[in-house]
């Protein structure tokens, strides 16, 4: 066994847990600020997931090149897993709440 | 104040089925922001009693922690042996095997003859006491907070949806509301406390972000873990003899043994 590999290998679990705290923090503040946005613009039906779908990639695309430096894999143990596919339904509950709290706070 | 004496005020708009409703702005002001505000302060009580409840440190006796500690120092030595030079290495190896084969800081000795039953095993009761704790502090206030919307905030419409749904969801979302026509888009209470139920996640999140209780609570659990074997588990006897074998067998290779060429190689670029 090839010992570079074997050190290449170490994880740090308090890394971890902070790494996912860090990108959780992050979506749940835009996931409802694009909420309320969507609530204020009084999007209805599709164009509102449509906007959360948009916010969502766009978030995410900011989020691996500033905080990630384009290197998502360096960070996180199953990039596409724990960035995209892990928080998606979470993240759409909170859009959907702030949605529909401001919608109906307006309209 | 009494909240069935709002009146919706409705104007049924001319084109063909689609009804538009005028709400009372009153609504918003003593339905919606109460039902918002208790949800979110039922979700702060629920995390500081989650934090009473988590406190408790369970201690171990030391011939237990010995024995998890002998055999963290072998997995160890498995891990990190190519750390050092062939000497020690072998050293550890012949006093760890020897050790571990032995069995010799087994914390109990004898095993007895049938697995304790779980229902009469201390631990395992306190286990399963703060899993059924937790249960019911999650449990209990989501009772609570929806008899409390379904008691003083049924009988009228409270908001419109900005999405469409389907007619099925007409039953569960206007309940109580006696119109069999009417865009299943516009909901009682109800509905709201089940969209603010499943959205206010992200919300504790961003208010209790500042305080690490929570993953400093994770880590001790985490810890707690090695120490407490599950039903149905291997003995400690029986992991100790698999790594008294794993390090009679293993092969030691010191990280200097190339080290020039990989250093050549790190470089040659």
């Amino acid at each position: 066994m090839n010992s570079q590999e074997v050190f290449a290998d170490i994880k740090a679990q308090e890394s971890i847990q902070s790494n996912k705290k860090t990108l959780l923090y992050v979506q749940d503040g835009t996931s409802l600020a694009f909420g309320c946005g969507a609530g204020i613009l009084q999007l209805e039906g599709f164009q509102g997931f449509g906007f959360f779908i948009l916010s969502y990639f766009t978030v995410m695309a900011l989020y691996v090149g500033w905080f990630c430096d384009f290197k998502p894999a360096k960070y996180y143990q199953a990039p596409t897993q724990e960035i995209i596919v892990d928080p998606f339904f979470r993240e759409l509950a909170g859009f959907v709440m702030a949605w529909t709290f401001v919608y109906a706070l307006i309209g | 104040m009494d909240f069935s004496s709002i009146i919706t005020n409705m104007s049924v708009g001319t084109v063909g089925a689609a009804a538009e409703l005028t709400l009372d702005p009153n609504l918003k002001y003593w339905v919606l922001f109460p039902i918002s505000i208790v949800m979110i302060l039922v979700g702060v009580c629920r995390q500081y009693i989650m934090v009473l409840l988590g406190l408790k440190i369970k201690t171990y006796p030391r011939a237990r922690l010995t024995e998890v500690q002998y055999m963290s120092k072998a997995q160890a030595l498995l891990g990190n042996g190519t750390n050092l030079c062939l000497e020690s290495f072998k050293t550890r190896q012949e006093y760890l095997a020897q050790l571990l084969a032995d069995g010799k800081f087994l914390a109990q000795q004898e095993q007895p003859e049938t697995p304790p039953n779980p229902l009469t095993d201390p631990n395992a009761t306190d286990v399963m006491m703060n899993m059924l704790k937790s249960n019911l502090a999650n449990y209990i206030p989501q009772t609570l907070t929806m008899w409390w919307v379904n008691h003083f905030f049924a009988g009228f419409l409270l908001m419109k949806l900005p999405f469409p749904l389907t007619i099925k969801f007409k039953e569960m979302l206007q309940n109580g509301i006696m119109t069999p026509d009417l865009d299943p888009r516009w909901v009682s209470s109800i509905s709201w406390y089940v969209i603010s139920t499943l959205g206010l996640a992200p919300v504790t999140n961003l208010l209790f972000s500042s305080n690490s209780e929570e993953s400093e609570a994770f880590a001790i659990a985490q810890q707690q873990q090695q120490f407490d074997s599950a039903p149905g588990a291997p003995t400690p006897e029986a992991i100790m003899k698999s790594l008294a074998n794993d390090i009679t067998i293993a092969q030691h290779e010191s990280c200097f043994d190339t080290v020039e060429s990989r250093v050549l190689n790190l470089y040659a670029k």
